[in-house]
Parts: C-alpha cells; sequence; structure tokens
C-alpha cells in the first residue's frame, strides 16, 4: 500500500512540473493557430496542439551521418528504413507511400464521385497523406514526412545534434516544437490526429461512401502491421510497452472520436453550410451495412438495452476503452481509475436516431474534458514509466477483463452484438496475448484467439463481415468464454 | 413551449372531434402512455374530412365483426341457389360470389393480420419496443380495426381499435365501411325493385352507397389509397410504420403495386372478367333492371360500377396507375409530415424507415457496384425509397401522350427531382425542403388521381395498355432502375402481372429464369395449407428477402430482356 502510495506521490509531482512548466511557456509566447488547447488538469498533453513552427523536409534528416545511414532498422539508419525508394524489393512504409497513393485509380474514382479536381492537390486529401505545409515545395511529395509525426523542426533541428539535447526534459523539447513520441500518450495522440481525426482533418462518411478506406484506429495492431516498418526500437520491455501502449492507445483515439463529434457537432450547431449532420462515420459501419435476411429478423437481442434501429456510436473506440480505463491502474500502478460518467451520458445522447447538435456538441465537450484528465494521468505516468514496472500477470487481468466486457453477466449472451464492439475486445485480447510472450507463455490462448480471428474475418470479396449471424456470434461468444475461463485465477470469483 | 403547442393542438382535435360526434366516449381520447413515442402533432384532419360520409357518426353507427356479413357471404362455391332462398329470388349469385368471407377467412391473410401480433415475432418485438404490440394502437390502426381512424394517434385510445373483433384481423367492414347503415341497406331484401327482378341496392350510384357508408372499392382510385394507408401508411390515420418498428423485427413492408396485390390476393371479388357474374353483361344488367332502366344508363358500366367493358378499357390497367400514384402520394405525405413536424422542432429527424431501406442495407463490397456506378448528389447519403417513384414515373411518362394528363404529366419529374434533391441535402434530408417538396409532390398526386378518377373515357385500352406495358418493361432494365432491387422489383410485378392480365403468354423456361433474379410475384398459392387458415406471409417474406440478398443488376437485366422477348409490343 505504501509503495503505490508513493508512486501516487511521484505522479502528481510530475503532474504539478509539467504545469509549472505550462505557465511558464504560456506567458512568454504567444500562441497563433492553436486549435485545441491540449492543456488540462494543469498538466500539458503533447500531440495535441498544432505547432506554431515551420516544417523541414526530410531531406535535411536524411544526412549519412545523421539518419541516413545504410543499416535497415537499426539506429542511426531512421530514415533509411522510412523511406520510400531505398529498399524497392520490400513493401513500403505507408507514411513514406501516402502521397503516391493520392495518384493510383483507388484515389481517381474517390475524387470523381466527390467532385474533386485533382487529390494531389487538394487539402483535404494533403492534410493526412503528406505534410500539407510543405505543399509549394517538392517536400510535399515524401508524404508523411519527418516532420509530420516529430514535430516541425525549424526550432529543434539545430538543437537537437548539440550534446546537451539528451539532457533535456520532454517538456523542453516540446517547447521547441519536437513532439516526444516515446512517451505513448503522445505518440497515440499524434498517430489519431490522422487516423481518427482531429479538427481540421477527417474522413467523412461521404469520403468512404466515394472509396476511401474506413478509419479504424487500433494502436497496438497498427504498430505491429507486417508492412509497417519500424525505424526505431522500443525501449519498454514487454508485457509493459504493449498493454501501456494499448491502454494509451484505447483512451487516445476514444478522445480523438469524442473530440471530433464535438467539432461535428459545433459545426452543425452554428448552420455552417458545409456541416454534416449526423455525421454517420462516426457509428458502427455494420449497424447499418448488413443486409436485411429472414434470420434478421429473429435474430435475438443483447443485454445492452438501447432503442432498437439505432446505430451503435463509437462502439469501435469505446467498447474496449471502458476496460483500458477500469485498469489504468494495473498498468500504470498509481494511476486513478478515470470517471467516465460525461461520455455515458454522451453516448446516451447519441442513442437517439438524429441527435441535436447543439445538446451533442456541449457533451461531448464535457466528456473530452474528463477524457484529458485520464489521458494527463497516464501521459504524467509514461514519463515515469521506466521506475514502475506493472505486475507479470497484468495481461491476464486485461483478457480476464475484456471476455467479461465482450459477455453478458452470465456469459451466456453476448453483451453488445455489434461486430466493431465484438472485434476491439478481440483485438485488445490478441495485444495481450503477444504482451505476454505469445504462444510460448500462453499456448492455451492460442486456440480460442485463433478462432475468433476467423468467426470475425470479413469473407473474401468483402469489406465487411458479410453473413455474420447467429452462428457465428454463438462461436465468437463462445471462445470469449473459454477464454475467460481460461484467464481465471484460482480463488478468484467467477 | 412544444408540450404546450401539442396540448393545444391536442384540445383543438378533442374539440372537432367532439363537436362532431367522432369521439365516442370522454375516454376515448386519454391521452396514452406511450404517445411521446409516436406522432406528436399529427395535423388536426377532422375539420377537412368532417362530412366524410365513411366515417362512423358514433358508436352505434359501427359494426366491425364479420358475423353479420357472414350469414350471406359465407357460401361454398359454387353455391346451389335451391338452398338459398334469398339468391335464387335474386340471383345474388349472378351478381357476387356469396363466397367472400370463406375466402378471406380460409386463404386471406388479413383475416389473420390481428392473430399474428402474437407469434413468437410479435413477442419478440415487443421485448425490444417495450410495449405490447398486440395492444398498441400504432400497431392495431392497421393490424385491426380503428373505429376512429381520423383521430391522431396520441388520441386513439385503445379501445377505438376493437378488441374483440380484433381476432379476425381486417374484416370485410375495415375495408368496404365501417357503418351500418349500408350494410343493413344493401341486403334490404324485402324492397325489390324493378318489377322485383333485383334489390333497390344494385342500381344505386356510387355517391348514394357511399352515403350509407359503403366505401366504393370499384373505384380503382378509392381502393388504390385504402390499401396504400396500411401498405404503404397515412399519417393523418396514424398508419406510419417506423424504422424503430423494423428495427424490432417487423417485416420489411414490400414495395406496394395495386395489380400485384389485386392478382395475389384470393379473390373474394369476381367482377368484371368473371362469365359467373352474368348482371355485369349488357343483356344481364338489362334483364335484371328493365329495358328502361338500362337505356336510361347507357353507360351504366361506369356510372354504377365505375370500370369498362374489358374491350373499352383494361379495368387492371387503370387500378395499377391508381396504384403507383397513391403509393407516392402516401409516401410523400409520409415525408411530409415527419418532416414539417422536425422542421417546427420536434427532437431528431425524419424517419429512417422514410428512407431507401437498401442504400444502407447492403454488404460492403470491394470493388462496389455503388462506387461503379456513381451517386445521385453526396456520395453515402440514403435517399428516399425510390421505388415509390420508378412505376409512377412511367405511368405518367405515358400518360403524356394522353390529351387529358398532358399538361400534368409535365409537372412530375421536376417535382420528384425537388424530393429527392432536400433527401441528399444532408443526411436523412433538410426537413424544411423535404416538407415543401414533398407537399408540391402530394398534392400534384392528388391532383393526378383526381382526373384518373373523374375520366369517365376509357383511359387504358388495349393499345394503350399495350404501350403502358412496354414502356414498364423499358423502365425495368433501365440504367435509371437496375441497381435499385425494390424498384426493378416493383416494376417487375407491375409488368409480370399487366402481361399475364393482357394474355400475352410468358415463355415458362424465361420466366424461370427471371424469378431466379427477383422475386416475380407478392405471393403465390397455394394461399392456405390446411383448408382452413391462410398461410402466414413467412415463407413468400424468406424468398424476397433471400432475392434481395442475392439481387445482382446485370442477371436481372438479361433475365428481363429474354422475357420481354421478341413480344412485339407496340410502341410509340
Amino acid at each position: 500500500l505504501s509503495s503505490s502510495l508513493t508512486v501516487r506521490a511521484a505522479i502528481l509531482a510530475v503532474v504539478f512540473l509539467t504545469g509549472l512548466g505550462l505557465s511558464r511557456l504560456s506567458s512568454a509566447v504567444v500562441k497563433v493557430d492553436v486549435h485545441q488547447k491540449g492543456i488540462v488538469g494543469g498538466a500539458k498533453i503533447d500531440g495535441l496542439e498544432k505547432s506554431r513552427f515551420a516544417q523541414l523536409s526530410s531531406a535535411s534528416c536524411a544526412a549519412a551521418a545523421c539518419h541516413g545511414g545504410s543499416h535497415f532498422g537499426e539506429v542511426g539508419s531512421e530514415f533509411t528504413t522510412w523511406a520510400p525508394d531505398l529498399l524497392l524489393d520490400s513493401p513500403l512504409d505507408p507514411h513514406a507511400k501516402a502521397y503516391r497513393v493520392l495518384f493510383n485509380a483507388r484515389s481517381q474514382a474517390i475524387v470523381r464521385a466527390l467532385n474533386i479536381p485533382e487529390a494531389h492537390k487538394e487539402s483535404l486529401c494533403l492534410k493526412c497523406h503528406a505534410v500539407e505545409e510543405m505543399q509549394s515545395g517538392h517536400a510535399i511529395s515524401e508524404g508523411v514526412g519527418c516532420g509530420a509525426c516529430h514535430g516541425p523542426a525549424e526550432k529543434w533541428l539545430p538543437e537537437h545534434t548539440q550534446a546537451r539535447w539528451k539532457s533535456r526534459s520532454n517538456r523542453e523539447k516540446e517547447e521547441l516544437g519536437f513532439l516526444p513520441l516515446s512517451n505513448l500518450v503522445t505518440r497515440s495522440l499524434t498517430c489519431a490526429g490522422c487516423h481518427v481525426g482531429n479538427a481540421d482533418r477527417e474522413v467523412n462518411h461521404d469520403l468512404i461512401a466515394a472509396g476511401h478506406p474506413r478509419l479504424a484506429f487500433e494502436y497496438t495492431s497498427f504498430h505491429f502491421r507486417p508492412d509497417y516498418r519500424q525505424h526505431w526500437r522500443e525501449r519498454t520491455p514487454q508485457p509493459d510497452f504493449e498493454v501501456r501502449a494499448w491502454v494509451c492507445g484505447q483512451a487516445a483515439t476514444l478522445r480523438a472520436a469524442t473530440e471530433l463529434l464535438h467539432q461535428r457537432a459545433e459545426r452543425a450547431a452554428a448552420n455552417d453550410p458545409k456541416a454534416v449532420w449526423p455525421e454517420f462515420s462516426g457509428y458502427s459501419c455494420f449497424s447499418c451495412h448488413q443486409k436485411i435476411g429472414a434470420e434478421n429478423l429473429q435474430q435475438g437481442t443483447s443485454p445492452t438495452k438501447r432503442q432498437a434501429g439505432v446505430p451503435g456510436w463509437e462502439l469501435w473506440s469505446s467498447t474496449a476503452a471502458k476496460v483500458a480505463a477500469e485498469l489504468s491502474e494495473v498498468a500504470y500502478p498509481g494511476v486513478h481509475k478515470p470517471d467516465l460518467h460525461e461520455l455515458d451520458a454522451l453516448q446516451k445522447l447519441m442513442g437517439k436516431p438524429i441527435p441535436i447538435p447543439k445538446t451533442i456538441a456541449a457533451q461531448a465537450k464535457r466528456a473530452v474534458a474528463e477524457l484529458d484528465l485520464w489521458l494527463s494521468e497516464l501521459h504524467a505516468a509514461e514519463e515515469c514509466k521506466k521506475d514502475y514496472r506493472m505486475p507479470a500477470d497484468a495481461p491476464r487481468q486485461f483478457v480476464r477483463e475484456l471476455t467479461r466486457n465482450a459477455l453478458s453477466k452470465d456469459l451466456l449472451k453476448l453483451a453488445n452484438l455489434d461486430w466493431d464492439a465484438l472485434n476491439v475486445n478481440f483485438l485488445g485480447c490478441t495485444a495481450m496475448y503477444h504482451a505476454a510472450g505469445g504462444y510460448r507463455t500462453h499456448p492455451e490462448w492460442s486456440a480460442p484467439l485463433s478462432d475468433l480471428r476467423d468467426a470475425l474475418k470479413f469473407p473474401p470479396g468483402f469489406n465487411g463481415p458479410a453473413g455474420f449471424g447467429a452462428t457465428e456470434r454463438e462461436r465468437v461468444r463462445k471462445q470469449f468464454e473459454e477464454l475467460h475461463k481460461l484467464t481465471k485465477r484460482p480463488g478468484e470469483t467467477p | 413551449m412544444t408540450n404546450g403547442c401539442g396540448m393545444w393542438v391536442r384540445m383543438m382535435g378533442f374539440l372537432f372531434a367532439a363537436a362532431t360526434g367522432l369521439v365516442l366516449s370522454v375516454s376515448g381520447v386519454k391521452p396514452l402512455s406511450h404517445a411521446t413515442a409516436v406522432q406528436k402533432d399529427a395535423p388536426s384532419v377532422q375539420a377537412k374530412q368532417v362530412k366524410d360520409p365513411l366515417l362512423p357518426r358514433g358508436l352505434d353507427d359501427v359494426d366491425t365483426g364479420s358475423t353479420f356479413c357472414l350469414g350471406c357471404h359465407n357460401e361454398k362455391s359454387p353455391i346451389d341457389v335451391k338452398d338459398n332462398e334469398f339468391a335464387s329470388r335474386f340471383k345474388s349469385n349472378e351478381f357476387v360470389l356469396l363466397t367472400e368471407g370463406r375466402t378471406w377467412k380460409q386463404q386471406d391473410p388479413h383475416s389473420t393480420a390481428s392473430k399474428v401480433l402474437g407469434n413468437p415475432l410479435g413477442v419478440q418485438m415487443a421485448g425490444i419496443l417495450g410495449y405490447d404490440v398486440t395492444k398498441a394502437v400504432q400497431c392495431l390502426t392497421c393490424h385491426s380495426i380503428d373505429k376512429d381512424p381520423v383521430a391522431p394517434l396520441p388520441n386513439k385510445a385503445p379501445d377505438i381499435l376493437s378488441r374483440f373483433d380484433s381476432s379476425e384481423g381486417v374484416t370485410c367492414n375495415a375495408c368496404h365501411g365501417l357503418r351500418k347503415p349500408w350494410q343493413k341497406e344493401h341486403s334490404a331484401d324485402k324492397v325489390a325493385s324493378h318489377g322485383g327482378r333485383t334489390i333497390p341496392w344494385r342500381t344505386f350510384s356510387p355517391e348514394k352507397k357511399e352515403e350509407l357508408g359503403m366505401r366504393n372499392l370499384r373505384d380503382p382510385v378509392v381502393k388504390a389509397q385504402l390499401c396504400a394507408s396500411c401498405h404503404v401508411g397515412n399519417p393523418a390515420e396514424g398508419k406510419m410504420i417506423s424504422h424503430e418498428i423494423y428495427a424490432a423485427g417487423h417485416p420489411p413492408l414490400p414495395p406496394f403495386e395495386l395489380a400485384t396485390f389485386l392478382e395475389c390476393q384470393p379473390k373474394h371479388w369476381g367482377y368484371p372478367l368473371n362469365p359467373a357474374l352474368k348482371f355485369f353483361t349488357d343483356t344481364g344488367f338489362q334483364e335484371y333492371t328493365g329495358e328502361e332502366f338500362a337505356k336510361a344508363h347507357a353507360n351504366w358500366r361506369w356510372e354504377l360500377y365505375r370500370f369498362h367493358s374489358e374491350e373499352k378499357e383494361i379495368s387492371l390497367v387503370r387500378s395499377l396507375a391508381a396504384g403507383a400514384v397513391a403509393s407516392l402520394l402516401a409516401e410523400m405525405r409520409m415525408i411530409a409530415l415527419d418532416a414539417a413536424n422536425v422542421a417546427k422542432g420536434r427532437e431528431g429527424g425524419v424517419d429512417f424507415a422514410r428512407f431507401d431501406c437498401y442504400a444502407c442495407h447492403h454488404d460492403l463490397k470491394s470493388p462496389s457496384d455503388r462506387q461503379a456506378r456513381g451517386y445521385g448528389g453526396p456520395p453515402g447519403r440514403p435517399p428516399i425509397k425510390a421505388w415509390v417513384a420508378a412505376l409512377p414515373g412511367v405511368v405518367v411518362d405515358h400518360a403524356a401522350g394522353l390529351k387529358s394528363f398532358a399538361d400534368l404529366a409535365k409537372g412530375f419529374h421536376p417535382k420528384w427531382e425537388a424530393v429527392q434533391k432536400a433527401s441528399l441535402a444532408r443526411p436523412f434530408g433538410k426537413p424544411d425542403e423535404l416538407e415543401k417538396s414533398a407537399s408540391e409532390l402530394a398534392a400534384w398526386c392528388e391532383e393526378f388521381l383526381k382526373r384518373l378518377q373523374d375520366d369517365a373515357d376509357p383511359i387504358y385500352t388495349k393499345l394503350e395498355s399495350a404501350r403502358l406495358l412496354a414502356a414498364i418493361g423499358e423502365a425495368a432494365t433501365s440504367k435509371l432502375w437496375t441497381a435499385d432491387p425494390e424498384a426493378t422489383m416493383h416494376l417487375t410485378w407491375a409488368y409480370v402481372t399487366l402481361r399475364r392480365h393482357s394474355m400475352i403468354d410468358i415463355p415458362p423456361d424465361k420466366l424461370e429464369a427471371l424469378k431466379k433474379t427477383i422475386p416475380i410475384q407478392v405471393r403465390a398459392e397455394p394461399f392456405t395449407t390446411d383448408g382452413l387458415t391462410p398461410r402466414t406471409v413467412g415463407g413468400t417474406l424468406r424468398q424476397r428477402l433471400d432475392a434481395f440478398r442475392l439481387y445482382d443488376p446485370k442477371h436481372f437485366s438479361k433475365a428481363f430482356r429474354d422475357v420481354i422477348g421478341d413480344s412485339s409490343l407496340p410502341r410509340k
């Protein structure tokens, strides 16, 4: 007990100190073009604020002696590992080809449907597919270059080559526009800026219907995607890295999605002629995109009561995030379990067929503030993560909780029949399996997880769980139940 | 504010209703506890329909059950007139079939409309919706008989929806007229007229029959609007299916095509093609009514019974046209009312059920047919149901070539486009624009139906019917509609029904091939499995929904073109 108190005190101290740093900053610098304050509970969360500094081309990073070495995947070869052209036989990092894809047939079809002349000149596309600020130069063609994630290098580039850089705190680095991505909160919020959206970037349903893939951001599964060329080495050992990455990813994704709803609702409430309301992309795709078959008429119901015929809002980003919230204190000893009652209230309001923008804008704002409190604690805990390891059986606890989350109290039904809800619970379990060491540590988890993956897989040729019906749901339920039983600790209440 | 306003409207409705004796007792207007879930500000329609002779004047004026009717109309077919004194005296069997009740009870699903509310699907729906569907007014308005049809939904108390009779579902009187006066009068045998050859009722004008409370279902426009009031909806009568009800499990309402529905309903009516009904031949009519009467009513078919001889007009085609436009009218009225309520500040938006189900309810594919086809507006916005305009479009384009409709026909397409535009202006439509455009199209439909109703001359001659048939065939295979299975199914139903009725054979193998790509009718025989009760719609429903799952525009178009084949239909 006393050690946990010490940890809490340490985290509070970090929160307090970063708050001090912030107040110093805000008095010294006049900020321009700040979209979101990114300031909560006296702490500052990096990754939320649009920088005021200029972007530089990735070429400035690519000197052979700096990050342009010739050892793929090694320290000193970050640019080389990321860069598009140097390793033609290996798949391109999706970030490196982000600009190029704007010329492919799919992009052509999308802009045709949307009545946009050219994707590679369209701000809507460039905001995420490149570093838009570099549109006047050639560097736009780099796609999502170094500066897009690490922060605009105008000020920090000269500084970070100096020996003293390493002794600077993340806070100091951030003041120069550098984004300390080793902090998983900063990192996942940065990713979410494109992969979920923010105040000036979004993939809405118009764009998806025109052919753009749906955004379904899940940090840990993206992190380990086979076509993602990692140009860095994680220093945090497993299971801590992946469990924490999952928790931060869940919190950041939900925060970004809620803020996106807030922005959309604000625009709709202000009668912005360009505002789209209701915006379908915030709902579970397959709530609506399922065929009406005779068997669907009698498919039974989940114990989660909601109005029939209203799609589920953000089941993707909220379903498992509640487990992340519940177990925050397991991942980061000393962090409080966040109170998410404003989010619950928002979800209730979003359960009406066409919610009222003004009401939603106000409630979403409250929910974002609530999530920011959580994120600021996680952010502070990330700053001192090396000092506090999590219990070795943390992954088991998460799987236990995720499977409980997927099932009704008596385990006989699924808590939510929606594919998105089922899938994020599954992805969470997979992250925990890998965090714990995979097959070597938990061979017994492997079969149920594989079966879950197969049951949830889209059939060939489809972009959705076509034909996902009662049989598949029962298969999924059984495997969640199996995992739930496998992760029971002796003596634990069922 | 909204509440106060709602109360005011309700009060007004009450005053109107009370003044006209529509409301049967004070308890009849108790607001229902679940009224908030449904239409709050239904416009006060009583004012407009105060003089409607079909509306009951009070409790004593209504008979909802079938008992009285079955006294005569429950014969086995064919009837032996020797056993039936009434029939032998007035040759009733040459005027009507007399087997109507039996057909209805044993074969027609209308008679089970209330019973089905208690089946497992009904129980499931009640669980999801949180109310008892066997007692809820919004269910019973269609599934039973509403003794006060024009009362706004919040004012409909369960006891105006006949509970005892509801075991009979949609009975004779639900359609033919609720009021007792006509029920008594039409069987008044003691006052046989025309030299004792027939009873006076048979020679009454439709207006006179209506005066007594009988709905003139022989009028295609009256019939079309009545059927559409349940099979599509009628907001003034509180008949509006919502997406919530669908999501709870209500089977999707099939596109309503009157001619096909008539052909697929176990027929308890027989004229005008039935040779057994000799009354409706020139010689028969003269024999029953006398030379003098027949002479004075040279146009008796139209004047009294609203049809022409088959040589002059194929009567089913007028029903087809009326059904198409009445369905569109019903849908537009529902959209306009819902949109008006939203524009006035009601929470939510226009109900999802007013939009094309399949715009959202499809599996996502890559590559996608929809993306390849392109979008009418911004990509990914659900349009309103396309089928409601597909057949009217063809009917109107055809009517543009007819003198009496040419001017009116011009108005259709711009008005329909305005509705579409408003529905796509934002997801689920811009309420104010939708209200305006849907009301304008509804007014246009009313005008069209009025002309269709009033035009005493034959419109759909054999030639014109053949032209319309060809135009329907063309529309069904045109790019405009093939991407939409509901629209193509609606057009297919109209085409197949009309072509069969026109006695232009469809080669059985070609029809079979078409059937594999789309359901060709709403329901098929056998209508009963045990000879005593109607076969449920479940089997047909499964077939229809399965066909929708597998619908492929290319396969459909090919099969449909094969059906059209070289039927050498005259074209303009």
